[in-house]
């Protein structure tokens, strides 16, 4: 009954125009008020709790990073790299959006973040040289996902500091998916460049004085993934501190190496920052009430109860944990569903005997995903503001990439050594 | 959530209102992150970490986090769907927009302000483990952007009546 009056009165307020975040915590304080016996002072208390945390602070690192990128030169430069490396390929430029959003990705551990940026060089770029607005958009919001699943990453971040795995271990457990992925949407890009009018022809193929030449300009850009991810390993810093190296980093780059950010850019950068920042955690403030009454409720002994009648196979129970996180996905963003399932799901699933890290990259892919399904679908927004367009446009074609990230996941869920491997390597 | 920095040209009160805020904002965010880089640096550079470096970043990040929700409410920048009021018959839709403000500014003011208020109160007598600073100080961010949340989705309805959202 709570639950249905939880789930009815979000999807009311929020498809009535209401701002997501305060639909979560409209419908959650109804709920309390109703419920009479737990004083509501808990509310505040729980959105302190959770926006309290040195974990969460990658969001702001990682969004700044992203930023600083963005205005220094380093998203130009890794996409002209990407360009030398896959443009000539039939697709040219959708390879260049998904290499690049793999380069990116091993500096920024936001889907958000890249599909701006990497999303708003490309996209203009694709429609100018004659690709279907659609599609544009379609390969950019769906490379962005490639974001938080190859390290670093928010989600993981926030998923390891909720349950206790090892982040370094799932970092590494996502880099054989991301790259998985990355070639799954490459494929499709290609196959689709075969039929129709999506795409025009490639560039001629660039030769080695050009590769060496974006190379080198790229330079420093490329080492980066290299620099965070080992001194997350080697214990330098922590993944958290990952996203302060980054932004710091990124920003050294942009004004003493590449020279093009001034100092009377830096603070129209960091409002930007600070004002996506506090959008996605007021929602994840909001949707921490709401996930205290799921608890409360008991949600995750009826949701283990619900789905052990329906199948008693684990890889069944598996899949059911799929089919959730993506309906989940369509309504809230990608942290706040962190947020409101992962406390619910991840116990049942270590009770069900699953390995964390195989479980925590499976649930990481299939959150991030959620930010391409509408009616709350950030991914899609951003890169169709960017190619004005209206964003329910692209939708056929990005369920067409989706399907195939999503065929990739269930080949993970069959084969666990393909995340497993290289933590177990690195973390015995 | 662009178009942070674009806004009506006025320099009246509310303009160097929005502007302190965001100084503010800025400052804050700056901090935090040179707070934590700094303390990086001094780990394994010098072998000296700062006791209360964590601390204080996080309480910077609460109040960037609850006084940028303000900063947002400005301009519209929270994330909300239109994609149903806008087949809306035009008073049907302003209606159900009244509907929907009255009782956000409700909660608003009920959980942030209100209630964030005594848990202020409360925490005030409560010390943090590293610095000592009550941690009162940090919870009051939930009150004062709540207030500012509030203050600003009325100004940004006030200017901009239809459900336009961005700059």
């Amino acid at each position: 009954m709570t639950l249905s009056l939880l789930v009815g009165g979000f999807l009311l307020f929020s498809s009535l125009g209401m701002p997501v975040a305060y639909s979560i915590g409209v419908t959650s304080v109804l709920l309390l008020l109703l419920d009479g016996t737990v004083p509501l002072v808990l509310a505040p208390q729980r959105m302190f709790v959770v926006v309290n945390s040195f974990s969460l602070m990658a969001i702001p690192f990682f969004l700044l990073a992203g930023e600083f990128m963005n205005t220094g030169g380093i998203t130009r430069r890794l996409v002209n790299f990407s360009d030398t490396l896959v443009g000539h390929i039939r697709g040219g430029l959708a390879h260049v959006c998904v290499v690049s959003n793999m380069f990116m990705a091993g500096i920024s551990g936001s889907s958000a973040a890249d599909a701006s940026a990497i999303g708003g060089m490309l996209i203009p770029a694709m429609i100018r040289k004659g690709y279907n607005r659609n599609f544009s958009v379609a390969i950019n919001c769906s490379a962005a996902c490639l974001g938080p699943i190859i390290p670093p990453s928010i989600i993981m971040i926030i998923y390891g500091s909720l349950t206790g795995v090892s982040i370094g271990a799932l970092f590494l457990g996502g880099v054989v998916p991301g790259i998985l992925i990355g070639g799954g949407l490459m494929a499709v890009s290609y196959a689709l460049s075969l039929k129709g009018q999506l795409m025009p022809a490639p560039r001629v193929q660039a030769t080695w004085a050009e590769v060496w030449l974006t190379f080198r300009e790229a330079g420093l850009a490329l080492l980066l993934p290299v620099i965070i991810l080992g001194g997350i390993l080697s214990g330098v810093f922590t993944a958290t501190e990952a996203g302060a190296v980054a932004s710091v980093v990124s920003l050294v780059l942009g004004v003493f190496v590449y020279r093009e950010i001034g100092p009377r850019d830096i603070p129209r950068v960091v409002l930007r920052a600070a004002s996506s920042t506090a959008v996605v955690l007021l929602l994840a403030a909001t949707a921490a009430i709401f996930g205290w009454i799921l608890a409360k409720e008991r949600f995750g002994d009826l949701a283990l109860g619900t789905m052990q009648r329906i199948t008693t196979s684990t890889i069944g129970i598996m899949f059911l944990v799929v089919i959730l996180l993506l309906i989940v996905g369509c309504f809230v963003d990608t942290i706040a569903s962190t947020i409101i399932l992962i406390p619910v799901l991840h116990p049942m699933a270590v009770k069900l005997g699953f390995d964390p890290v195989y479980f925590g990259v499976i649930a990481t892919i299939l959150i991030v995903l959620g930010g391409l399904t509408p009616p709350v679908a950030p991914l899609l927004y951003i890169a169709s503001t960017i190619a004005h367009s209206p964003s329910l446009d692209a939708l056929p074609l990005v369920l067409i990439l989706m399907t195939v990230m999503v065929i990739v996941t269930a080949v993970l869920i069959f084969v666990p050594p393909l995340i497993t491997f290289l933590p177990h390597l690195f973390f015995k | 959530m662009a178009g942070a920095g674009n806004r009506p040209q006025r320099r009246g009160l509310g303009w160097w209102f929005d502007r302190g805020v965001e100084g503010i904002v800025i400052a804050a965010f700056l901090i935090f992150v040179a707070v934590t880089f700094g303390q990086v640096v001094l780990r394994y550079g010098f072998g000296r970490p700062l006791t209360w470096s964590e601390e204080v970043s996080r309480y910077l990040f609460v109040w960037v986090v609850f006084v940028g929700a303000g900063v947002a409410a400005r301009y519209k920048g929270h994330i909300a769907l239109d994609f149903l009021v806008t087949r809306f018959p035009a008073g049907l839709r302003r209606g159900v927009a009244l509907v929907m403000g009255v009782l956000s500014l409700a909660m608003l003011l009920l959980v942030f302000v209100w209630y964030g208020w005594a848990l202020t109160q409360v925490s005030m007598r409560q010390e943090s483990p590293a610095t000592g600073v009550p941690v009162g100080y940090a919870t009051l961010a939930i009150p004062v952007g709540g207030l500012l949340t509030a203050l600003n989705t009325v100004r940004a309805v006030r200017e901009r009546p239809s459900s336009e959202v961005g700059p």
